[in-house]
């Protein structure tokens, strides 16, 4: 009888196989960075704490400079952020809504910088900061980033779903193209751009390799570069580099239930009613 | 002043002619009909006179002057879109504001126009709701509201009724009848339906394969089709047209005019008995032999299809309410009923109609 499981329950029993598959390291940050480092090495291992180490997070916050990290952090995200709306808004737009000489050729261009792995073109980059003058400044952190083409990709279907007749009925109401893109297409896009902002806020945040290779100073150098510095300072201490972690995610987790309900929209998008 | 003139007006998208020498004027305070089978040109047609479209060639003229260029909404029309086309991010409120705020109306009076535009079109409660909270009627009286409230002297319309189901048309019908003679604005109204068309017009416009067909009223247009396209698209089910080759009745072949090659006639015309005491009675008649093939009851009406020889058939539209049997039946239409077209399918005038 065991075979004959209710579908039902099946689907309960994966459900929670998958939030244990997922949670579970993030509990074990979260349990790490409440541990004593005795309690870290203890064997067997500990899926308890009995005393909140508290004292963990003020050890990270000392040890490195984190108000200089996060500073950083805080400018090169916004500074992304802004500037990639800056740039898809207007290029999504015209992919979507205008016809114009070398169109598909532009747009495949867009398509292919999807494709190449940043890794390989860290270093002429790198050099070409170099010549320039601009290594170890924010606009090197900022820049390389702010056309996304994935955000122009994923904007321009979200403006090509606008039907034309919303678009004519706002010009009959004598509405300039400026004002129906203000008025109109973005509002419409909004469950789009909330993602995108999120994904570009996650990722920009979150971002280690670029920050690390990009820069050779800790002027511009960002909160992952830190968290990974607290882990190079003393000896053993991964219940210290784990608050740092708890710190570092802390925005992402807050951003993420603010725009929620935003993204789950912009998946599930039915056009006009 | 809200004529509309038309004037050589040729639309091509690339090498492909949509539109080509198209002539019409529409009269100000009319409710013109633009009405064809899909693809035959009204909406584009439309579409120009929106400024939607650039026409590229001849020129559209309201109110005596050139438009060509001219941007939509400076042309002091309003539309109202098959799918309404309602700002979807807007509340009611915001989705009648918008025009009159991009006209620069300023904001008492804005919100007194809104206020009376909802009254009259039953809105005041809906407001502060989304588009997508109303029903499919209300949507459709804010696209109307939309419109009516920048008070335009014309009003486009692309088939605004197609989404409604058959009863809330029939009501929005009547009702778009009192608006335009409450307004006194131009109508012009895009649709396929021909019911629609009859209904609402002043004035019917058929087009087809981007031509106009005829332009007449729609009693003119029902009662003197100037071709065989018109009979057939006007009335249900369509006039008869037969081929005059395959008719063997004598008389009919004498009536003809010499360069006649169909004959038509409404199927109301056809009648199962002659009434003898109308002048003439039978000699004034035609006649045809055949068999009744189906039967469909409409309540106020019958209609049957007689199967003539030769490959023909012929509709019936009967009155009477006792239903035939399907059986084989001599039919009389009377001569003054009688239409013929020639080899071009065009009306050959000036045939013996009395």
């Amino acid at each position: 009888m065991w075979l004959r499981l209710p579908k039902v329950t099946i689907r309960l029993l994966l459900s929670v196989l998958l939030i244990i598959i997922f949670l579970a390291p993030f509990y074990w940050m979260l349990l790490t960075a409440f541990k004593t480092l005795d309690e870290v090495v203890a064997v067997p291992p500990k899926f308890w704490v009995d005393k909140l180490q508290w004292v963990n997070f003020k050890d990270a916050f000392t040890r490195i400079n984190f108000l200089h990290y996060t500073k950083n952090s805080i400018i090169i995200t916004l500074g992304t952020l802004v500037g990639q709306m800056l740039v898809v808004v207007p290029a999504a737009y015209a992919f979507a809504r205008y016809q114009f000489k070398g169109k598909s050729l532009l747009f495949g261009l867009v398509l292919a910088t999807m494709m190449v792995p940043g890794q390989l073109i860290f270093l002429p980059v790198f050099v070409m900061f170099a010549n320039v003058g601009l290594l170890n400044t924010y606009v090197s952190l900022i820049v390389p980033f702010i056309a996304s083409g994935m955000a122009i990709f994923m904007l321009r279907q979200t403006f090509m779903q606008v039907p034309d007749s919303i678009l004519e009925a706002a010009r009959l109401d004598n509405s300039s193209e400026w004002k129906i893109i203000r008025t109109i297409m973005l509002p419409m896009a909004v469950p789009t751009l909330s993602t995108l902002a999120l994904l570009t806020f996650i990722g920009t945040w979150n971002s280690y390799f670029f920050p690390l290779v990009w820069t050779t100073t800790d002027a511009v150098r960002t909160l992952p570069l830190g968290v990974k510095k607290l882990q190079d300072s003393e000896g053993l201490n991964p219940h210290i580099v784990m608050a740092g972690n708890m710190m570092l995610i802390l925005p992402i987790l807050i951003v993420f239930m603010f725009a929620r309900k935003h993204i789950i929209k912009a998946f599930t998008y039915s056009g006009v009613k | 002043m809200s004529s509309i003139v038309m004037e050589r007006v040729e639309k091509k998208y690339g090498d492909k002619s949509i539109i080509d020498n198209l002539n019409l004027s529409i009269e100000s305070g009319s409710f013109t009909v633009l009405v064809g089978p899909s693809g035959c040109g009204k909406s584009t047609t439309l579409r120009m006179i929106a400024g939607l479209e650039n026409n590229t060639g001849g020129s559209i003229i309201i109110g005596g002057k050139n438009m060509n260029g001219v941007e939509p909404g400076k042309r002091n029309l309003a539309m109202v879109f098959q799918n309404y086309a309602l700002y979807p991010t807007m509340t009611v409120e915001q989705n009648i504001e918008y025009g009159l705020k991009n006209n620069k109306v300023p904001k008492d009076e804005r919100m007194q126009l809104i206020k009376d535009i909802a009254n009259t079109v039953g809105l005041t409660k809906h407001l502060h709701k989304r588009p997508e909270f109303l029903s499919g009627g209300e949507r459709q009286r804010l696209a109307l509201a939309r419109a009516m409230v920048k008070k335009p002297a014309i009003f486009l319309m692309d088939e605004p009724l197609s989404n409604l189901d058959a009863k809330l048309r029939g009501q929005m019908r009547s009702e778009l009848i009192e608006l335009h003679q409450r307004l006194g604005a131009t109508f012009v109204y895009v649709t396929h339906d021909q019911v629609e068309a009859m209904s609402m017009g002043t004035k019917i416009v058929l087009m087809d394969g981007g031509k106009i067909m005829q332009e007449d009223t729609p009693r003119g247009i029902y009662h003197d089709p100037q071709n065989i396209f018109t009979s057939k698209f006007i009335g249900t089910p369509a006039m008869n047209v037969l081929e005059l080759e395959q008719c063997d009745d004598v008389k009919l072949q004498a009536l003809a005019p010499a360069e006649a090659k169909y004959v038509g006639f409404r199927p109301e015309k056809v009648k199962f008995t002659i009434e003898d005491e109308k002048a003439g009675g039978r000699s004034q008649c035609i006649s045809f032999d055949g068999m009744l093939t189906t039967r469909e009851i409409l309540g106020s009406e019958i209609i049957y299809k007689a199967e003539l020889g030769s490959n023909s058939s012929i509709a019936i539209k009967c009155f009477d309410s006792q239903e035939r049997p399907l059986e084989h039946v001599t039919v009389y239409v009377e001569e003054s009923s009688l239409v013929f077209f020639d080899g071009n399918e065009q009306r050959i005038y000036g045939a013996k109609r009395v």
